[in-house]
């Protein structure tokens, strides 16, 4: 009886858990490229995704919106920002897009950022 | 050669010294003497070449690399010390020097059979860590002797800062004793070890709930411009034992192997946080050093817990069930821990299984943290409650709760869900500091203000997490503009020279109803070409009020603003959290603290 309750209260939790980790995994799961990934995947144009590369010097624009030229690996895109600019954005620095690359306008429409952060150790060597 | 240099070498010898008599000793009682001599040896050389190394920061001493790297002359001597573990070598060194000093504390203060079995394992640990500050010494010295260092990162310069990874680190390391003190009960059939290891434990996790705080609290002010938490890897990092250490405060004495698995886990956790920091395994938004370091902790986490294992496996005993409400809340914790550890590995594991890169956002943890904090609140609702129940209390304030909520006009499924839970929750606990009071049971009142301060610590995170709005704003010079009930005006800028820097403030009128205050947010232009936003930050007990100003020109500028509800709830139940842990650490009698 004892293991019979404790083998049905594993079997909950671990189907609970399951549930929510599924139901995160779908909420939340997006590709993370490098820019040349992107351009190199046109099945994931127009989908969600995470882009890193560094901002090209010379590049950024600051009008009503932010746009900026960013390069990785050989790749280069065009990409126009809207919403909050993080505290580290500059020229030659590493960011983190999120958005959708739009074919038409041959541009990553990003709404969100994220700076590389030299918080704690020296930057990479 | 430098004396910082050979003092480690010592260091490393009299820790393999300690190690090797360690072993011996668990035989023959002589040689753990020698063991423990040693390891007093250990400690006052790692003090020393601790030592060595801030006074090379305090004198400028920039011929040292490591100090040329992260300080220069204009820096106030506070950072000066606190630049001591701003970056891997030094960090390191005051592992190390947190590690031997706590292996002395702790066998200073036991001289029985059991500390003789932790002995062994604590100096093994401290050899790991010797050789990794030798592989990755603060000491050698450059060619030259530069003009002036490098500088510490400006956006280290915070108070916060200077307490986080100090109590961070304190945090992970004290866990080594609990770690060591459980191997030798286990393998030596000894069940004090769970005693003495609560206390220990109960110690280092205070430490790590005040560093995680600190680094939210920091993120909040200083990086993050209103976000506190942000799940990246780093975070998680210490978030993963500090649930385990929870599960095993919670644990019951009669559970022993769950309890010795609690401990192991906790222990290993705290090396992996240090292993993703350092070895780029997953990307983060803290960009730390790729050092083949990383690989070293991935090892030692093998080795060590492959042993902790294979002692746990022979040592193993029939497990007896029982605990409650305690041993369930246990569960979730660590629960918990799992998935936090499998969103953070995730991307690494995506990349490895599908050849892309996948990552989590904050949506992935939101959509699981979320749920199990209001089932929290169930626990904490009718944990040692056989009183409580029959009070009108928890019930009539979730009511309460439930009405207020629906008069600030929230709706659907979580805040009408938290205040009833919450409300419930914070009724039996308010009980439970009346009963602990009355009876002057001290020890069990720390216990309850940690979870008092629990309950309005996740109040906090689901208001803010629910209620928060954003916006950014151009203005010209004398302009004015609204957001969020409040009136801004753009009234001038002032410039203000700073040491090595040029601070430029805004002066921006606000008004919110029938008060009137300024808030000056600023940029901060770096001599080396950097930028730092000094945010301004307006608290109230409600809401805080979050400005930072992107971009500046002549007659013109571009502000980021936020609105936050509930923070001072996250502050002020963090706080309770801590002094709540500290009477217990004080006044807890059950755990001998040795």
């Amino acid at each position: 009886m004892e293991k019979l309750k404790l083998v049905l209260a594993v079997a909950a939790a671990a189907f609970g858990l399951s549930y929510f980790i599924l139901m995160g995994l779908k909420e939340a799961k997006v590709y993370y490229l490098r820019v040349e990934e992107l351009l190199s995947s046109p099945e994931l144009w127009g989908k969600r995704v995470r882009v890193e590369g560094e901002v090209v010097p010379g590049s950024v624009k600051k009008g009503k919106k932010l746009e900026f030229q960013m390069a990785g690996g050989g790749g280069r895109i065009q990409v126009i920002h809207t919403g909050p600019v993080p505290p580290l954005f500059g020229e030659g620095k590493h960011v983190v897009v999120e958005g959708t690359y739009d074919q038409k306008e041959e541009a990553f429409l990003s709404e969100g950022m994220l700076t590389k952060c030299p918080s704690k150790y020296e930057a990479e060597r | 050669m430098n004396i910082g240099q050979i003092l480690l070498w010592l260091c490393l010898l009299s820790s393999v010294l300690a190690s090797i008599s360690g072993v011996l000793g668990l035989k023959r009682a002589d040689w753990a003497r020698v063991g423990r001599f040693s390891s007093v040896a250990v400690s006052s050389l790692s003090s020393s070449a601790l030592v060595v190394l801030v006074l090379a920061f305090l004198r400028d001493d920039f011929s040292l690399r490591y100090v040329a790297l992260h300080s220069c002359y204009d820096l106030p001597s506070v950072y000066k010390l606190t630049a001591v573990w701003a970056g891997q070598e030094g960090s390191l060194l005051f592992w190390l020097w947190v590690l031997s000093a706590f292996s002395t504390t702790f066998l200073l203060r036991n001289r029985d059979r059991l500390s003789d079995g932790a002995l062994p394992v604590l100096s093994l640990v401290q050899t790991f860590f010797c050789l990794l500050v030798l592989r990755s010494s603060p000491f050698p010295k450059l060619p030259f002797v530069p003009e002036d260092g490098r500088g510490l990162n400006p956006l280290l310069k915070s108070p916060w800062m200077v307490l986080h990874p100090p109590a961070l680190y304190v945090g992970y390391i004290g866990f080594t004793v609990p770690f060591a003190l459980s191997l030798a009960g286990v393998a030596s059939g000894d069940v004090g070890w769970m005693g003495r290891s609560k206390r220990w434990s109960l110690f280092s996790w205070t430490f790590l709930t005040l560093g995680i705080l600190t680094g939210m609290k920091w993120s909040y002010v200083v990086l993050g411009w209103g976000g506190y938490w942000a799940w990246d890897p780093v975070e998680n990092a210490s978030l993963m034992p500090w649930l385990t250490a929870t599960a095993f405060l919670h644990s019951p004495p009669r559970r022993m192997s769950w309890s010795f698995f609690l401990v192991v886990i906790t222990f290993e956790l705290t090396i992996f946080g240090t292993f993703l920091a350092r070895s780029g395994f997953v990307s983060s938004v803290h960009a730390f050093s790729r050092s083949p370091l990383g690989y070293y902790f991935l090892a030692f986490i093998v080795l060590s817990g492959g042993s902790a294992g294979w002692v746990g496996f022979r040592g193993r005993r029939k497990e007896r069930s029982g605990g409650g409400t305690m041993f369930l809340g246990g569960l979730v914790s660590c629960a918990l821990c799992l998935v936090t550890f499998f969103g953070t590995i995730f991307p690494a594991v995506s990349e490895l299984l599908s050849g892309r890169r996948m990552v989590l956002g904050p949506g992935f943890f939101n959509t699981i943290f979320a749920p199990s904090g209001l089932f929290v609140f169930f626990l904490f609702g009718i944990c040692r409650s056989a009183k409580g129940l029959k009070s009108p209390i928890p019930l009539g304030l979730s009511v309460l709760s439930l009405y207020l909520m629906l008069r600030l006009g929230a709706r659907g499924l979580y805040p009408i869900s938290a205040a009833l839970f919450g409300g419930f929750a914070l009724g039996n606990i308010l009980l439970q500091v009346h009963r602990s009071l009355r009876s002057s049971d001290f020890g069990r009142l720390g216990g309850d203000l940690v979870h008092l301060g629990m309950i309005i610590f996740t109040f906090g995170v689901y208001c803010s997490s629910l209620g928060t709005e954003e916006n950014v704003e151009d203005v010209g010079l004398g302009d004015d503009f609204r957001f969020g009930g409040y009136n801004f005006t753009l009234e001038g800028f002032s410039p203000e020279p700073k040491r090595g820097a040029m601070l430029l403030r805004a002066k921006l009128r606000v008004k919110e109803g029938r008060e009137e205050f300024t808030l000056s947010p600023g940029m901060e232009f770096y001599r080396g070409g950097e930028t730092l936003h000094k945010v301004e930050v307006r608290s109230g007990l409600l809401k805080d009020l979050h400005v930072a100003m992107t971009d500046v020109s002549r007659d013109a500028a571009s502000f980021y603003l936020k609105v936050i509800p509930g923070t001072s709830f996250i502050w002020s139940g963090g706080y309770l959290v801590l002094a709540g842990a500290l009477v217990s650490l004080i006044r807890r009698k059950d755990a001998a603290f040795r």
